[in-house]
Order: structure tokens, then sequence, then C-alpha cells
């Protein structure tokens, strides 16, 4: 495997030195932190159709494993732009960050809405950027539903498991998380709220309102920090 | 008949829009070697391209090559024996 990226390297940089009489810069520079991005529709246990754009969680829980176990990696930064998914697949992937050892920090840029809420709070360190918005509303269930009191208790132990995570890692108490998951009037035919920027982190999910440079002076003290502390495998 | 499904998509987008389609979703799966030991379940798109719908294999570090993330495609057939 290696080589045929190396050979695909030289063969690049000596295209480039032909067609463009320049020598191109370092293809590979090994970083120290890995980026992880999360965009589109987290995709759980069912194929979704093409057209949406899908984060695939059989492959980010095997690279949260290699990032997790690899000396070479200090650090992680997780990139959210998501519109939401499987309640499932999105718990597992925030479950896995949230017990690595290694430092992790995440941007919300765009959307984090729905599922994307607890990825977002399962690093050690969260921002969001000024213009970025979380939506929080009730988990709803699709398909044929028995019209039972049972399939509402259901419901419930499904949302508790969301509200349990959000709450246990940021600073949002659960009474004041069901509360923005409920209120009515803010969102056009649905219930729950929307939280811009500032919002997000005056409401305790978020720790924090930044971008690109604070977050990666953020996972470089988190680094240095956990450098004494860190697990040898 | 319709297939029946039971799912909880926590999404802000509605699901007409996001299942549209899905029962009639029909992919053309194929499992091939990559490389030795990697197995990749692909799309074939078409002679000698194909693209990579999952990685199967249990070493973690083969999930970090962004040559295999999901919906890459895969050119040439020369390191790759099918069945």
């Amino acid at each position: 495997m290696e080589k045929i990226q190396e050979n695909d390297q030289e063969n690049l940089s000596l295209k480039t030195i032909k067609d463009m009489g320049q020598n191109n810069i370092a293809l590979n520079p090994k970083s120290d932190i890995h980026s992880l991005i999360i965009i589109g529709q987290i995709e759980g246990h069912i194929v979704l159709p093409p057209k949406n754009k899908t984060t695939k969680y059989e492959h980010i829980i095997p690279q949260l494993i290699a990032i997790e176990e690899n000396p070479d990696i200090k650090g992680l930064i997780v990139i959210l732009n998501t519109v939401g998914g499987d309640i499932e697949a999105g718990l597992a992937i925030a479950e896995m960050i949230n017990s690595m050892n290694k430092p992790a920090v995440s941007i919300v840029l765009g959307g984090g809405h729905s599922i994307g809420v607890p990825v977002a709070v399962a690093t050690d360190y969260s921002f969001i950027v000024e213009s970025a918005s979380m939506t929080i509303h009730p988990i709803r269930l699709t398909g044929m539903v028995i019209g039972v009191p049972q399939t509402y208790e259901y419901l419930d132990k499904m949302q508790d498991r969301v509200v349990g995570f959000v709450t246990k890692n940021s600073n949002i108490s659960e009474e004041d998380f069901r509360s923005l998951m409920f209120k009515t009037g803010n969102l056009v035919m649905d219930v729950g709220t929307v939280l811009i920027g500032q919002d997000a982190v005056d409401n305790g999910i978020i720790n924090e309102v930044g971008g690109l440079f604070p977050a990666i002076k953020k996972l470089r003290d988190l680094i240095n920090k956990n450098e004494k502390g860190v697990y040898n495998y | 008949m319709k297939k029946v499904y039971i799912i909880i998509n926590y999404s802000i987008y509605p699901k007409e829009f996001v299942f549209e389609g899905w029962d009639n979703i029909s992919f053309d799966y194929k499992i091939i070697n990559y490389n030795k030991d990697v197995k990749l379940i692909v799309e074939k798109i078409d002679a000698g391209s194909y693209r990579v719908m999952q990685v199967l294999t249990t070493d973690p570090r083969v999930y970090l090559n962004s040559n295999l993330n999901p919906g890459k495609l895969i050119k040439t057939d020369l390191h790759i024996s099918g069945k």
C-alpha cells in the first residue's frame, strides 16, 4: 500500500517539474494531530439514498481506534457540520470520542443539529463559530408505529439517552436542556430551539465561541497538559 | 408491498427528504481484495473502476488511509483481484 502511494507521489512531483517547471510542496508533512470531519447525515443501520451526503460510523469508529492507539498522533480535532442522523450511530461516535485518552477539541461550523449536539459536547473542549447554529428538538419515530402508551415510553427512553449524554458532558442542566427541546414558537412547524453561536455558549452546551486558531491553541494546551499523564500503550 | 421499517432518525431534515427513493436503491456490490489482506466492499462504476463502500479489515490503521474513504474511486484494477 505504502509503495503505491510513494510511486504516485513521485510521479506527481515529476509531472509538476515537467509541466510547470517548479517543484511541488511537500505532500506529506506529518502532523501530530488528526482532524475528523463529520458532515451531512450521520449514517447508521440503514444505507441512505446516494443524494444524501453521509458520514458512515463503521468507518469513523475504527479511525478513532487508530487515532487513540497510534503513538504519532497526539490529539484530535473534530469538525462538525451535520444535520443529524441515526441516533445510535451518533451516540456511538460521541461515546467513542468521549472515552478517548487523547485530548480532543470540537468546532461546530455551519450547523451541529440534533444528534450533532452530543457529538459536539463529547470532546474535552468545544467551540462554535459565531455564525453556526445548533437545533435542539425532540426525537421522532419514523415508520410504522403501534399506537399504544408503551410507544411513548420507548420514545421517552430513547430521548433520555441523548439528554443524559449531553447534560453529563456539558454545563447545561437536564431541566434547561429539556425546556430548550420542547420550546414552541421557535421553529416553524416543529418543537425545539435554534441556538446560534453565542446562544449555545450562554446555555452552557458549548464551551466557547471561536474558530480554527482558538481550537488549535486549546488542543495544543491540552496536549501539553496530557503529555505527563499520557497512557502508554 | 411497501417495506416496513422503523428507525429513529434524529435530524432536522424531514424524513420524506432523507429517505426518498430508499426502497429502490440497488447497488452492484462486490467484495474485492486490495493489497493482499484488505478487503473492500465496492460498487462497480464501469470496467476497472470501483467506488469504495466499506472497508473490511480489523486493522484500525487501514481506516486512516484516505484513499480508502467511503465514496473514493479506485481506478485501476492492477492491484485488485476480485471474485
